[in-house]
């Protein structure tokens, strides 16, 4: 089977239209989910209330159900966005919703003399929070967050069902059309994908080798 | 029609809905439960060629989407003379892609166990298959229940990918019900109070759990 390079062009814009979407879904997702863990732990009842309420709605139906309630009722009550831009918030305020209850439990791990050693030395709450407690949290979340950022590019191929033409909708359309068959289309799918998380899985590594090098030991100094 | 009456009218197609919904993720679970334990034994397999089938079959699984594994088997396998109707892709699907996740829920119950419980066994004279089956599974099963509850809720939200492969389960039924009646912000509402009814009380079944039995 030849593919002419118009159709070749067509994919890689698919894939890069792929990537696109769960780098900046991945990259919201995660504030998101921290800044909604720290607000879960919240003195204000009000505002333990507001997150707890975003976190079991986004956790409580699935990430392709919240995106078509995003793109037809969101424009029922007058807001008009391109699928593309629905997808990717919903996609970031998904997992953003898992990674806030992974952010608070890390959190909660974290000793609370460490919170009192900071409060003995007159730190400030935001130095506390950004400086001693998060830091901690931090390596105890990665592990987690690595698995969300796949599910967020695996989430992506749910995009192709409103109309995003990324890599799902591109090869569909191509298989539909018999410009490729279905076999070496759907198959080539799976490929994708499975390259495309190799880079995510890197990141996720380094981050983890960097968020534990306080933790290995000095190399002895030669003499 | 007023939205009242309306929704009224459409409540027992959505219900039929979601009795689809649940019967695929029963089936799909119990799919997932069995084919979890042969990919488990080649993950943790003392041959190297067996462990490196098992963790690429959990790889390939876990890092590729549903979407994309539901339409290999919706559009491939006809190529190949296997005719299959949708429910049944629907819970192959489903069920094989939550067996990766499964199969590496039993191995983390498997390396929860104490090395000194089959040291222990050795000691008795017990054989290696008795003590996997009578001394260890029991153990490493106890922790991995929240964690398969867990998945439980989770496939049962992922039904609603098993629309693109022609199921009418709950989110299939709206979507049919709103492109009749364009009432998406009604229909979908209520579809979201729906899964929400389900998955808000079962979430915290799956917390009761987590705490009364540990976790992985």
């Amino acid at each position: 089977m030849h593919l002419t390079s118009y159709e070749i062009h067509t994919i890689l814009t698919g894939i890069g239209k792929t990537v696109v979407i769960a780098v900046l879904a991945n990259v919201m997702a995660f504030p998101i989910g921290i800044a909604a863990g720290m607000a879960r732990l919240s003195r204000w009842w009000i505002v333990r209330f507001v997150t707890g309420v975003y976190i079991e709605v986004f956790r409580g139906t699935s990430a392709l159900v919240q995106l078509f309630y995003g793109y037809f009722v969101l424009p029922q009550i007058g807001i008009h966005l391109g699928s593309m831009t629905v997808g990717t918030v919903v996609l970031a305020l998904n997992a953003g919703a898992y990674a806030a209850e992974t952010a608070r439990g890390a959190i909660q791990s974290v000793p609370s003399g460490q919170m009192e050693a900071a409060a003995a030395l007159n730190l400030s709450w935001l130095t506390t929070r950004f400086r001693i407690i998060l830091p901690q949290a931090w390596r105890t979340m990665l592990p987690s967050f690595g698995n969300l950022a796949i599910d967020v590019l695996k989430g992506t191929s749910f995009l192709s069902l409103v109309g995003v033409p990324e890599a799902t909708a591109t090869i569909t359309n191509m298989s539909l059309t018999h410009a490729l068959k279905p076999d070496s289309a759907y198959v080539g799918l799976l490929v994708i994908y499975l390259v495309l998380s190799i880079p995510l899985v890197i990141v996720v590594h380094l981050l983890e080798r960097r968020a534990h090098r306080h933790l290995r030991p000095v190399a002895a100094k030669a003499t | 029609m007023s939205n009242t009456s309306y929704a009224w009218s459409v409540l027992p197609a959505l219900l039929r809905g979601l009795k689809v919904s649940v019967e695929a993720t029963g089936l799909s679970m119990a799919l997932a439960l069995i084919a979890g334990v042969p990919v488990c034994l080649l993950r943790i397999s003392r041959l190297r060629a067996l462990r490196v089938m098992g963790v690429a079959i959990i790889s390939v699984i876990r890092n590729t989407p549903l979407l994309a594994q539901l339409y290999v088997y919706f559009y491939v396998l006809p190529e190949f003379h296997i005719e299959l109707s949708p429910l049944v892709v629907g819970v192959l699907g489903l069920g094989t892609h939550f067996t990766a996740y499964i199969a590496e829920t039993y191995r983390a119950g498997y390396e929860s166990v104490p090395a000194g419980q089959w040291e222990a066994a050795a000691a008795l004279n017990l054989g290696r298959v008795i003590t996997l089956g009578r001394i260890v599974a029991p153990q490493a099963l106890r922790p991995t229940i929240p964690v398969l509850a867990n998945y439980l809720l989770a496939m049962f939200k992922d039904t609603s990918v098993l629309t693109a492969v022609t199921v009418t389960e709950l989110f299939g039924a709206t979507i049919s019900l709103s492109n009749e009646s364009f009432r998406f912000t009604l229909l979908y509402s209520m579809m979201g109070l729906l899964y929400l009814a389900v998955c808000y009380p079962a979430g915290r079944i799956v917390a009761l759990l987590e705490r009364r039995l540990g976790s992985v």
